[in-house]
Formats: structure tokens, C-alpha cells, sequence
């Protein structure tokens, strides 16, 4: 179970976690895709080790010490990106529960970052300012008084903010209204995108809704939208669920209890379709339809049920015989 | 992240549509960005202005960052700035860029050092208590009277911590 993913986190019915993120740079050394310089490499490490490591939660890692398998795990849990994880002079500080940490040139020479179980966006950012501000006391950011903090891309550059919120939206996409509030979201300069797909198609009625605008607003004004943003999808969906059960009736209890019964039973079990069958059984839960299960267990065994996070845990594997540990382990769970 | 697109160019922008209910997500770079925003309705803001407000100024290609080495050409091509001097070489290109995408070109928000105030122990307590009225509500439908009364006891708790 992801550290992280604490039980009755709020509004868990609807939202998975909360996360921020801050691009930052040195503004004595090019940015990563300029550095020439091993000294300067060097340098952007040190500044981060020399700032943050001074609390003994957090650990250092360099990409290029890390087994294929454990950057593949890290990817699957977010924390890092594939792009980090293929660069040779990468690095990762992360708490030990894997809330908070920096990814050490990746695009930019730093990107903060902080993850909280369900709706706490405020909670979330104030853990990446804590970041912000022990780091900044050691080195100097590239930043100008007009265009705030400088990044790699000038999309990011201000507040360098990308505040972010992963929700489960079974009801809106079944009916489609995803697509009407995927325009309504843009107008505000946000953006909606599915999540937990394998490849670039959302499975599981999971999706991400962040800002796309970083300069020119505040913090709080930023945070302020993706509440009020995440508040309106929430209500919607909660509505749209209701409607679904009272217009569908024992149509949909059958849907959601055949999933359990599959999930009971399966002796082999794919990654998309654990996440499809999860999902069903996550819309029962907040229905009041499924008792003695909770949401934070349904996200929790999703997330654990990714490929490479299974072979971390089993060694190295078929596709095959992950299916089939895959099913063993939701079985488990189940059955419980 | 390579461009979903033509598999050669960083990505950084993210596009999602939506086709026969399915959603697609797919990872560009700007100038495949700016070829598809033409053709959806769905897409981050105004690409193609602020792409093509970049393109008329082919006069200044030869435009080179004494710092860094990057080309105003690279950056048309990656949309990647190289360093921090980068963004004073390249102000007439950049800022046009940063008006397409942003709200505005002013930064408000915070600066190196300071701390950003939010409420969090109000905002966790508050939705503690909304979440915990859910469960009691759905555990009074279930008639599920044992854990309804569990609930309203931690309610109560909430409530005489001022919270
Ligand atoms: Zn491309
Ligand atoms: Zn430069």
C-alpha cells in the first residue's frame, strides 16, 4: 500500500490525491538541457543534498544507481517521470513515506514535489512551500522581478505552480459529461486529462485536473480555481452518480457486484481491466451499495496492482505470470 | 517526453480530446501542437497565436545566447529556453509566448524565500467533518445504526476541539 494513501482522507469518494508540484533553477548554472559543465552538474546536486538532506527524512539517490525495475516502480507510483528516469545525471530526494520530494535535473535543475491522500490541496501545497523554502535558503533561484521564476519552458515560468488533483469520475464519464466539463475547466485555464491509463487512454474513469496557468496569478489564486474547479466536478459527479442509481436501479447493482464477484474469483487479471473492475466497485462504495470496503482500500490495491510495482515486490516476470499474481493479491484483498 | 506526433521533438504540451467517449491524451511539441489545434476544439490555450507570432520573426534567427549557446531557432523548435539570460536575449520571442499561455505576463505570486499562507488545519478539520456527515448519512440509510453512532461521537469530538 502507497505510505501515502492515508483511510478516511477527505472527500475520498471522488478524489485520489492532491498534488504539487514547483519547477525551480540555479540561476549561476544553464538548465539541464544546457549544462556542459560536470562541475556544474555537481553543483545542482549538492545545493539540493546540502539544503533538504539536513532533515533526516529524506534520502538521496542517483538515477543511474537504480535498477531498471526500481525507476520503472517510481514511475508507476509518480513520483518520478520517465524523462527523469532516462537521464544519466538525474537524482531523487524523496521523504520516506514518498510525499515529498525533488527530482534533481529533470527538466528544470529542480522540480518539488508533494502528494496528499484525497482532497487537501492547501495541506498539499504548504508541504512543497516548506520544500521551497529550505531549499532557497542555501542557493540562488533564477528568477526576475517581472517574469517571477525562470524555467525551461516558459509555460511553467512565475510561480512555477502545476497544482494538480486526481479524481474518479465513473458517473461523468459513463455519461458523458466529462466532455462538457472538459471545455467549461479550459475556460479557466485549467486542463483535464485521463490517468492510471496504460498508454495515452484513460481506463478506470480515473483523470487529473491541473492548472495550465503559472504566471500572472498567486499561489493562492491558483490553489483558490483548482478548489473551486474541483469542488463544481465533485458535485456533479456526486449528482450524476445518484441520478445513474436511481435511473438504472438493479442494472447497476448487478454491474458492480459481478465486478466484485470477478475480483473474488479471477485467476488471472490484467492491469486495465483490475483498474476498470476497481472502479465499478469504487462507484458501489460511495453508492452505499458494496459495505465493508473502503475507497482509500479500492485506490490502494489499484495502485499496488501495477506492473512493475508487482515485480518490485515478486522479481522479475511474464506478463503472464503477473496476471496471475496480480489476481492472487486482489483476491486477497477481497476475500478479506 | 517525446512528441506523441512526429516522435523526434521534446513534448510540452498536453492535449486531451475526446473521441466517441474514449479520452486521449496525447503529449506534443509546439509546432505539432499548433498543426492540431487547428483541426480540434479541444486544446490548451491559443497555440497558434503565439506560435505564429514566433515564426514572423525570421530575421532574428541567427539570434545566439552568449551564455548558453542557445539558438533562437532551437528554441522555436523546442520551445526550451537554456538558461536564465536566455529569457533577456530572447524577451521578443518569449513573451509572446508567455501571453498565449498565461494570463497575463506580471508575476504576482511569490518570491525566493517567502512562505505562502493557507489555511490547512481549518481546511482538513472542515473536510474531515464534511466527510465524516457523508458516511453518517449513508450509514443511517444502511441502517447501520452501530457505526452511525460511532460517527456522530467523532463528530462531536470535532466539534468541542473547536475545529
Ligand atoms: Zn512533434
Ligand atoms: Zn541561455
Amino acid at each position: 500500500m502507497p505510505k501515502w494513501l492515508t483511510k478516511d482522507a477527505p472527500e475520498n469518494d471522488v478524489i485520489v490525491s492532491s498534488r504539487m508540484r514547483l519547477a525551480r533553477n540555479l540561476s549561476d548554472v544553464p538548465f539541464p538541457t544546457k549544462i556542459k559543465k560536470p562541475e556544474d552538474i555537481e553543483k545542482v546536486h549538492d545545493c539540493a543534498k546540502q539544503s533538504i538532506l539536513k532533515s533526516p527524512e529524506f534520502t538521496y539517490s542517483r538515477l543511474s544507481d537504480m535498477d531498471a525495475l526500481g525507476k520503472r516502480a517510481l514511475i508507476e507510483r509518480h513520483i518520478i517521470s520517465s524523462e527523469l528516469s532516462r537521464k544519466q545525471d538525474s537524482g531523487l530526494i524523496k521523504s520516506s513515506d514518498e510525499s515529498i520530494s525533488v527530482m534533481i535535473m529533470e527538466e528544470d535543475h529542480y522540480r518539488l514535489q508533494s502528494l496528499v491522500a484525497g482532497f487537501s490541496p492547501n495541506k498539499a501545497y504548504s508541504d512543497v512551500d516548506l520544500l521551497d523554502k529550505m531549499l532557497s535558503d542555501g542557493v540562488s533561484y533564477a528568477y526576475d522581478e517581472r517574469l517571477g521564476f525562470l524555467t525551461s519552458c516558459p509555460t511553467n515560468a512565475g510561480t512555477g505552480l502545476r497544482a494538480s488533483v486526481m479524481m474518479h469520475l465513473p458517473a461523468l464519464t459513463a455519461s458523458r459529461g466529462i466532455e462538457r466539463i472538459s471545455s467549461m475547466i479550459s475556460k479557466v485555464g485549467m486542463t483535464v486529462r485521463g490517468a492510471y491509463g496504460e498508454g495515452s487512454a484513460a481506463s478506470g474513469s480515473f483523470y487529473q485536473i491541473s492548472n495550465q496557468v503559472t504566471l500572472g496569478v498567486t499561489e493562492q489564486e491558483i490553489i483558490k480555481r483548482l478548489t473551486t474547479t474541483v469542488k463544481t466536478v465533485m458535485d456533479y459527479e456526486r449528482n450524476t452518480r445518484k441520478q445513474m442509481h436511481k435511473n438504472l436501479g438493479i442494472v447497476l447493482e448487478d454491474k458492480i457486484w459481478r465486478a466484485i464477484g470477478v475480483l473474488k474469483n479471477a485467476r488471472r487479471m490484467g492491469y486495465n481491466e483490475a483498474q476498470k473492475l476497481i472502479s465499478d466497485v469504487a462507484l458501489g462504495v460511495a453508492l452505499g451499495i458494496v459495505p465493508k470496503i473502503t475507497s482509500s482500500e479500492l485506490y490502494s490495491v489499484m495502485m499496488d496492482s501495477r506492473p512493475a510495482i508487482i515485480a518490485e515486490q515478486k522479481g522479475k516476470m511474464t506478463p503472464q505470470q503477473r496476471d496471475i499474481i496480480r489476481a492472487n493479491m486482489i483476491r486477497k484483498v477481497f476475500n478479506n | 517526453m517525446l512528441c506523441d506526433s512526429c516522435l523526434k521533438n521534446p513534448a510540452s504540451v498536453h492535449m486531451t480530446t475526446f473521441v466517441n467517449g474514449q479520452v486521449k491524451t496525447m503529449h506534443l511539441c509546439p509546432q505539432c501542437a499548433s498543426k492540431k489545434n487547428k483541426a480540434s476544439s479541444v486544446a490548451g490555450p491559443s497555440f497558434n497565436d503565439f506560435m505564429s507570432s514566433m515564426y514572423d520573426k525570421k530575421d532574428s534567427q541567427m539570434l545566439v545566447c552568449d551564455n548558453c549557446g542557445t539558438t533562437l531557432d532551437e528554441f522555436s523548435k523546442t520551445g526550451r529556453l537554456g538558461c536564465a539570460n536566455c529569457y533577456k536575449v530572447f524577451e521578443s520571442s518569449v513573451l509572446p509566448v508567455l501571453k498565449g499561455v498565461h494570463m497575463n505576463v506580471v508575476h504576482t505570486g511569490k518570491h525566493p524565500g517567502e512562505r505562502v499562507k493557507l489555511e490547512v488545519a481549518k481546511e482538513t478539520a472542515k473536510n474531515k467533518k464534511d466527510s465524516l456527515a457523508r458516511e453518517l448519512k449513508s450509514a443511517v440509510a444502511t441502517e447501520n445504526f452501530e457505526e452511525a453512532a460511532r460517527i456522530r461521537d467523532e463528530i462531536a469530538v470535532l466539534d468541542k476541539e473547536g475545529k
